[in-house]
């Protein structure tokens, strides 16, 4: 009769260990690694959201202050075109009159959030409305961090 | 006799064996706790980001605000009105300023997440108060 004989040797005990050992760490490494960098990611994209977000209160904080310029230029003035010049000069800091179109715009690290507002005509409803409100990156594609 | 003290070796190997992997093992459950922690974190913040900014830009255009709220299913009203997801909490503070032409409203957007916070957004829009015909 032909029976197997299955030897455990000394040290193969601890061998096993090792590859065990070694095979679990990496498994935890790579995890770790991985779910880091999700949250990393995650972190980064949660906080640029909030301040340009931010950036877009500051914004309509600014358009408040323009519209309380509009609105002492509206009793002041007759005509479009006197109102338009009036307002020009009282614009509130940094911002500019091209034509029709208030434009101004709020930095943030390398990027712009680019406001431009229409003033529309003394006997309408409102005073302004938007025309542009975009954020543009001025940040050259090959710098873009991957 | 030759026999009986190889047993013995083999076995204080194992015991040695068994301890170091008991320790090994301890390490590692810590590790991976970490990593799921980590992981269930960034997903919540990942869905909390999305769903604050639809509810700031829905807030933005919304014309009766409380009720849209009321529709999205969030309780409370007045001072703070909250909702509670699977993995954070939603709180909406509302706020008012008034301006010398009209008022700036804010909604304060936050998501939270066993008391930690995750993001919070500001809503504001300007509201310009109607001119009277003379």
């Amino acid at each position: 009769m032909n029976k197997r004989k299955i030897a455990l040797g000394p040290g193969a005990a601890s061998v096993i260990l090792i590859v065990v050992c070694l095979s679990l760490a990496m498994l935890a490494m790579l995890m770790i690694i991985g779910s880091r960098n999700d949250y990393n990611l995650c972190s980064r994209s949660a906080t640029m959201i909030e301040r340009v977000f931010e950036l877009s209160a500051h914004s309509e904080k600014r358009l408040a202050e323009l519209d309380a310029v509009l609105a002492s230029c509206r009793k002041e003035a007759g005509d479009q075109e006197s109102y338009l010049a009036l307002v020009g000069k009282n614009l509130p800091a940094d911002m500019s009159l091209e034509k029709d179109l208030v434009t101004w715009t709020e930095p943030l690290d390398n990027r712009n959030l680019e406001c431009i507002v229409r003033l529309l005509p003394p006997g309408e409803k409102n005073r302004t409305e938007w025309v542009s409100h975009k954020l543009i990156v001025d940040e050259p594609e090959e710098d873009w961090e991957w | 006799m030759k026999s009986g003290s190889r047993a013995n070796a083999l076995l204080v190997e194992l015991l040695i064996v068994i301890f170091f992997f008991m320790l090994a093992s301890m390490i590692l459950v810590q590790l991976f706790a970490d990593a799921k922690i980590k992981t269930v974190t960034a997903r919540a913040t990942n869905s909390a980001m999305l769903e604050t900014q639809n509810l700031a830009e829905d807030l933005y255009a919304a014309e009766d605000p409380e009720s849209f709220l009321t529709g999205m299913g969030f309780t409370g009203g007045e001072g703070e009105w909250t909702l509670t997801r699977n993995d954070y909490v939603l709180h909406v503070i509302p706020s008012a300023e008034k301006t010398a032409a009209g008022t700036l409203r804010t909604w304060q957007i936050s998501a939270t997440r066993n008391e930690n916070v995750l993001i919070t957004l500001p809503s504001t829009r300007y509201l310009p108060e109607e001119e009277v015909s003379p």
